[in-house]
């Protein structure tokens, strides 16, 4: 009896779990091309079907050859371009991609991997904190910050 | 508890948790802001609020807080610090202004915000409504706040419609819960989260119950606030006994606790409070406090306590502080009771030459002895003079108690005299020591009795030094010398051997062995005890989601095991994590106790299943952090 009745509260159960079973949707879903995450590194593991960044970090001294910023995204359904700008320190603008097409859109991706290198002069770079923005599809998705310090604080 | 119940209650328990949740506050079901309360409308394609975390995200997104509105492709809030983030392609108006921007950081209550632009150059833009000072933005944005946070929160929402309220309560409209992922009943309108708690003004009807012990209960308040000018709560609680069958006690008892506070002026205030219990018991007080400058203040009171069967108590207080900068803090208080009752204390306390300090203290009481016509009269005092310098500190003390009633003398000066701790070695030796003399001396009447007692500790302790790169040993001594009058003397003394050795990555060894011993010396006689004590504990933590440790005890000078501690904590899916706690008994042979906790990290809470073997209860707790 008590077998029984365990297997009847056991199903009963899953069936509230699952909402009655319900396969119909009615709440809404996110958009696709979902940013999964940005990072600053200094240099790309390309080994693999996906990037990595290796020696991630948020200062960078003028010595410095370059400055990447790499970023992944997830979910990718439909056409995509992504474009970084960069600002140094007086706010002003020193580096646009412009738009660069990551996905066409004509298959779906469950993750992409793309980055862009700020080259580093040792005598021109300003010292103080930059900013590298980056646009999907005109729109703004993430702001990094980071540091440019004198190449004698390097460590 | 048998196990099907616990398996039927726990296949419930995604059920349990919302309502047990939202019971404990019967408003979340159904009640809609009001446009007054409401701070922010939100419309989105795709908006979601982590219960958790106490977050939203959104997607293009539509808002709303009076007097601007803006869309923009992103939202991202933060309720508990109040951060609010709007970004890609943000569109704000107002009237019949319109700015576009990529980022705006905002305050909806301050109607202030940061618009920031990325064109050739960053353009930062203030925003504010008229009249009101432009506010310092945070520039925090919610890094940590993610759609795949929200998504592996324990609960949380989706909808298209949120409202948050002046007080940041979240309201939704046709939103759909999830419980660990699962999507479960959907509500036309639910109020997410109840906000900052706040008090209305006016009498609430907090709870009327039942249980077979204390029979039915209700609790009443009144509350009355006037910003910054008045704030009073009342609360009234019964208990009614006659329901309940073979209860031998009062048949009902009535609580009623009042406490109003008055602020007249910035630096005048009053309050009142008082109790009342039905059976007989009652007080009351009356204070008024001036703030005569910012250090010097006054009070003055007046109190009334009826205690039950005896007779009630008339009490005049008055006492003041007063910090006079280089020349002291001093602080006085007195008491008067109407049957000729007194309190009064005293203390000064000041620092000279910056590493000389100074505090005397002084009391004296005459209180009632029972129903007795007599009163005990005591004076006390203190006077403590300390030094302390880079090398050294010393400190004496003087304290004096007096019973005038009983004609008893106590006197007791001591001295403290310790040296700082200092470094031999270059560092790899840390040395202690001090020492403490204490003189007693009682005086009743004609007889006298004197007592002395001086006590030296010194302690030593090593650096851990490495022998190879993660092995490491330390080393700690300390020996204690106690001397008396009586002669009760006796010296005690050990050390303790820490050796620390890294096997593999995330696998760690801790062995330990002490020995402590107390030997007690009169005349030529000694006598005492040694124990020894042998530990070993196995860390390993080779990931963040396996982290445990087993320790052993053997005592060496008997050659027998003693007991066993086990810890293992394992994370198995999304948040959730099981740990247990073992505990072995080598004496009795036997497993004393197993504790198990089944626990899920949920942001503001925690959801504990625990297992107690030696008590044999099965616990669910939900924990707030």
């Amino acid at each position: 009896m008590k077998r029984y009745l365990f297997l009847s509260v056991l199903v009963m159960s899953l069936i509230f779990l699952w909402d009655c079973i319900s396969l119909k949707r009615d709440y809404p879903l996110p958009s696709e091309n979902q940013l999964v995450s940005i990072h600053l590194c200094k240099k790309i593991d390309d080994s693999g079907d996906l990037l990595k960044p290796l020696d991630i970090k948020s200062e960078f001294t003028s010595k410095d050859d370059s400055v990447i910023c790499f970023i992944r995204l997830k979910d990718i359904g439909t056409k995509i371009d992504l474009r970084w700008k960069w600002y140094s320190p007086d706010k002003k603008l020193v580096r646009d991609t412009g738009n660069i097409i990551v996905s066409q859109g004509d298959r779906y991706l469950a993750a992409a991997t793309a980055y862009d290198r700020l080259q580093l002069d040792a005598e021109n770079t300003a010292e103080g904190q930059w900013t590298v923005v980056i646009f999907m599809n005109d729109k703004f998705i993430a702001k990094k910050p980071f540091q440019i310090s004198p190449s004698s604080l390097r460590l | 508890m048998s196990y099907l119940r616990i398996t039927i209650f726990v296949f419930l328990l995604p059920f349990f948790i919302p309502l047990g949740l939202f019971a404990s506050n019967p408003g979340l079901m159904n009640e809609t802001p009001t446009e007054q309360d409401n701070l922010m409308s939100l419309k989105g394609e795709y908006l979601a609020y982590s219960y958790d975390f106490n977050q939203i995200y959104g997607e293009n997104v539509e808002l709303e807080f009076s007097p601007f509105s803006a869309t923009c492709r992103h939202i991202k809030i933060d309720i508990t610090p109040k951060i609010f983030y709007a970004y890609g392609n943000v569109i704000l108006e107002k009237g019949d202004e319109k700015l576009e921007g990529d980022e705006f950081l905002f305050d909806p209550k301050a109607k202030t915000g940061t618009l920031i632009s990325y064109g050739e150059k960053i353009e930062i833009k203030e925003i504010e409504d008229e009249g009101k000072e432009i506010l310092a933005q945070k520039s925090d944005v919610p890094k940590e706040l993610t759609l795949e946070k929200i998504q592996k929160s324990l609960i949380y929402f989706i909808g298209q419609a949120f409202d948050i309220t002046t007080d940041f309560g979240v309201h939704g409209y046709n939103v759909t819960l999830f419980v660990e992922g699962l999507e479960s009943v959907k509500f036309k309108k639910f109020r997410l989260s109840s906000g900052i708690g706040k008090r209305r003004n006016g009498i609430s009807l907090n709870r009327i119950w039942y249980t077979k012990s204390q029979g039915l209960i209700g609790k009443v308040s009144y509350f009355y606030e006037k910003e910054k000018k008045v704030n009073s709560l009342t609360q009234l609680n019964y208990e009614e006994h006659s329901v309940l069958k073979d209860y031998t006690g009062l048949k009902r008892q009535v609580d009623v606790m009042s406490s109003t506070t008055i602020n007249i002026k910035e630096d005048l205030n009053l309050g009142l409070t008082g109790n009342y219990n039905s059976s007989n018991l009652w007080n009351t007080l009356f204070w008024l406090n001036k703030n005569w400058s910012k250090k010097f203040s006054t009070q003055v009171n007046f109190s009334y306590n009826k205690p039950i069967n005896l007779k009630g108590e008339s009490w005049f207080g008055l006492q003041s502080t007063a910090d006079t900068g280089k020349f002291g803090n001093i602080s006085f208080s007195g008491k008067y009771e109407l049957q000729n009752q007194i309190l009064t204390s005293f203390s000064y306390g000041n620092t000279f030459f910056k590493k000389l300090s100074f505090l005397l203290s002084s009391s004296y009481s005459q209180v009632k002895i029972g129903e007795s016509p007599d009163r005990s009269k005591i004076l006390s005092g203190g006077v403590n003079l300390s030094y302390s310098s880079r090398i050294f500190n010393v400190s004496t003390d003087y304290f004096l108690n007096h019973d005038l009633f009983g004609d008893q003398l106590l006197s007791q000066p001591q001295v403290r005299l310790g040296f700082n701790p200092f470094q031999l070695y270059r560092g790899l030796i840390s040395a202690n020591i001090y020492n403490i003399f204490i003189y007693n001396n009682l005086k009743r009447g004609e007889a006298r009795d004197e007592s002395y007692s001086n006590n030296t500790v010194l302690t030593l302790s090593t650096q851990p030094i490495f022998l190879q790169k993660g092995f490491s040993l330390n080393y700690n001594f300390s020996l204690e010398q106690f001397v008396e009058k009586e002669g009760r003397n006796f010296t005690s003394g050990g050390f303790i051997f820490n050796l620390n050795k890294n096997i593999v990555r995330g696998v760690s060894f801790q062995g330990l062995y002490s020995v402590q011993s107390r030997r007690k010396t009169k005349d030529w006689l000694i006598e005492g005890t040694t124990s020894q004590d042998l530990s070993a504990v196995l860390k390993v933590n080779p990931s963040e989601r396996l982290n445990g440790w087993v320790s052993f005890s053997y005592d060496p000078k008997n050659s027998q095991w003693r007991q066993s501690f086990a810890d293992v904590s394992v994370g198995i899916i999304r948040d959730w994590k099981l740990h247990s706690l073992i505990h072995y008994d080598f004496l009795l042979r036997k497993v004393n106790n197993v504790d198990l906790y089944l626990i899920r990290d949920a942001g503001r809470f925690q959801l504990r299943f625990v297992w107690r073997s030696l008590s044999k209860q099965f616990l669910i707790e939900f924990v707030p952090r």
